[in-house]
């Protein structure tokens, strides 16, 4: 579903932030992300979620070629991708529903059951209260919960998540991987960034780590 | 269209805020073009409708000359005119319609019977008939020495000219007034795409396409051209409801007929709407390009 061969990325003129980055991951799959502040982590997330070009080097998400998509098949592929930005990225005009549906919306469904789908995504994640409350009057905790809800709202094919647990304490944490797991088992490829080492060792699955913007280690169990 | 939803906050852009007032001067200012243009195309018409198919002949006075003698030469011309094919009447102007012309530029006081005025002869002519002008004028004078035959062609080619000028200067104000609304509301899009590209780059993370987004800018100028076209137009039938309905008094010898047509006002009021559609297009086409330029 997701392959890289020698990537390499930069930011315009800079120096590479990710060289030679080749891997491959299959539907179904689930994966951690870890290496310190500043290794890359963020950027091989954004070009898998198209918001950036590789510089250098192949990528194929959902076997096609990112670097042939026309504007109309980015968006197709960009539908299928769920992302959780380490920033949240929430529209602060809009209430929590209303972010929630965004993903809905720009889709078309109706908006009976994009009613039906958001509310009860946000009472799942503890938010029933909290459906009209802007994103600047929440918690750091429930912004996250309000950007997991936005990001798996369309049952997308594969989930990104740029430190997703970054805000919430430890136990929040664990449910919030646990939520990760419900999606994983439903066929949802997950992909999680995090410099979290103490949680990606609760969890036993295989673990990409980058330093400086290299692939150092693909294990196939958590790193030590 | 007007009820869709706007996931970006547009109305709180400090660029859009003057967008519906410059519409609305811009709608005003066409739309009195817009009934300028149209009372002097009733107008060429109305002269049009008035001199086609009429000559007027001019007999001058002689020196010396008896009632009689005058009333003679008249005859002969109105012989020769009713005798020409195509001309289905002619008729003398009595002489008191002769001095009342003549009033407004030589004043109530004079008294204008007492001058040497010519004896003038309206001519009508059958419709869709033509006249060989050329042969009329020759039996003119040799019936009537000194007479002339005026087919009024150089006054009507004149003030057709003159209106098509005017018209056309007209026409460019228009487009002039809605390049500078265009402009007006590429300014505003462009200035919301700068604000708002944060959002914008959210909502094409997560599977909006351009036409979505154009669509959230496009609704936008939509409201606010239709705001100030509205308004525009609102002040616009005010204004010209002033001219037409007699707060404004004119000379009738002077000024055009006003009165509008069912299809003049629709014309009229057509402006707002137009105007409306063409910022609509404008923020579409504005966006359209810019995102393509986003990643």
């Amino acid at each position: 579903m997701i392959r890289f061969e020698n990537v390499g990325m930069r930011y315009g003129a800079g120096p590479e932030v990710l060289s030679d980055i080749s891997f491959s991951l299959e539907q179904g799959a689930f994966r951690f992300v870890t290496g310190p502040s500043g290794a890359g982590k963020t950027s091989m997330l954004k070009l898998m979620y198209l918001a950036q070009r590789p510089s250098r080097g192949l990528i194929n998400l959902f076997d096609r070629d990112v670097l042939t998509l026309q504007r109309d098949e980015m968006t197709e592929i960009r539908r299928r991708i769920g992302v959780v930005f380490q920033e949240f990225r929430l529209l602060d005009h809009m209430s929590a529903f209303d972010n929630v549906a965004l993903p809905l919306r720009v889709a078309g469904m109706k908006e009976e059951l994009v009613t039906k789908h958001v509310t009860e995504l946000l009472s799942w994640v503890g938010l029933a209260s909290q459906l009209d409350s802007r994103p600047k009057t929440l918690s750091g905790g429930q912004q996250q919960r309000v950007a997991i809800a936005r990001a798996v709202i369309a049952r997308p094919r594969l989930l990104l998540a740029d430190e997703p647990t970054g805000n919430v304490d430890d136990t929040i944490a664990v449910r919030l991987l646990y939520l990760f797991e419900q999606l994983n088992k439903v066929g949802t490829s997950i992909v999680i960034a995090t410099h979290n080492e103490g949680l990606v060792s609760h969890f036993n699955y295989p673990v990409f780590h980058l330093e400086d913007g290299m692939l150092t280690s693909i294990d196939a169990q958590p790193a030590a | 269209m007007f009820r869709g939803r706007i996931d970006l906050p547009l109305s709180t852009d400090p660029a859009t805020r003057m967008v519906p007032w410059i519409i609305s001067v811009m709608v005003y200012l066409a739309m009195l073009m817009l009934a300028g243009v149209l009372v002097l195309a009733g107008a060429t018409a109305s002269w049009e409708t008035g001199l086609s198919g009429r000559y007027t002949v001019q007999i001058p006075p002689v020196d010396g000359e008896t009632a009689e003698e005058s009333g003679q030469r008249l005859r002969r011309a109105i012989s020769v005119l009713t005798r020409t094919p195509g001309i289905a009447a002619a008729k003398k102007v009595p002489l008191t319609e002769v001095a009342a012309s003549l009033e407004p530029w030589l004043g109530a006081g004079t008294s204008v019977l007492e001058l040497p005025l010519p004896n003038l002869i309206d001519v009508t002519l059958y419709p869709e008939r033509t006249v060989n002008l050329k042969q009329l004028r020759q039996q003119l004078t040799i019936a009537v020495a000194g007479s002339s035959l005026d087919d009024h062609g150089v006054w009507r080619r004149q003030v057709a000219d003159l209106i098509l000028a005017l018209q056309l200067l007209a026409a460019g104000v228009i487009i002039l007034i809605a390049t500078c609304a265009v402009f007006a509301v590429i300014f505003a899009t462009r200035s919301g795409i700068a604000v708002h590209r944060d959002v914008i780059q959210v909502l094409h993370l997560i599977g909006a396409t351009d036409g979505y987004i154009a669509r959230q800018f496009q609704r936008h100028a939509l409201r606010l051209a239709l705001k100030g076209g509205f308004t525009g137009a609102g002040l616009a039938a005010v204004t010209l409801s002033i001219f037409i309905w007699g707060v404004v008094e004119f000379d009738p010898l002077l000024m055009p007929d006003m009165r509008f047509t069912l299809s003049h006002w629709t014309a009229i009021f057509m402006v707002p709407v137009v105007a409306s559609i063409i910022a609509m297009r404008a923020a579409r086409v504005t966006v359209l390009r810019a995102l393509e330029q986003m990643q």
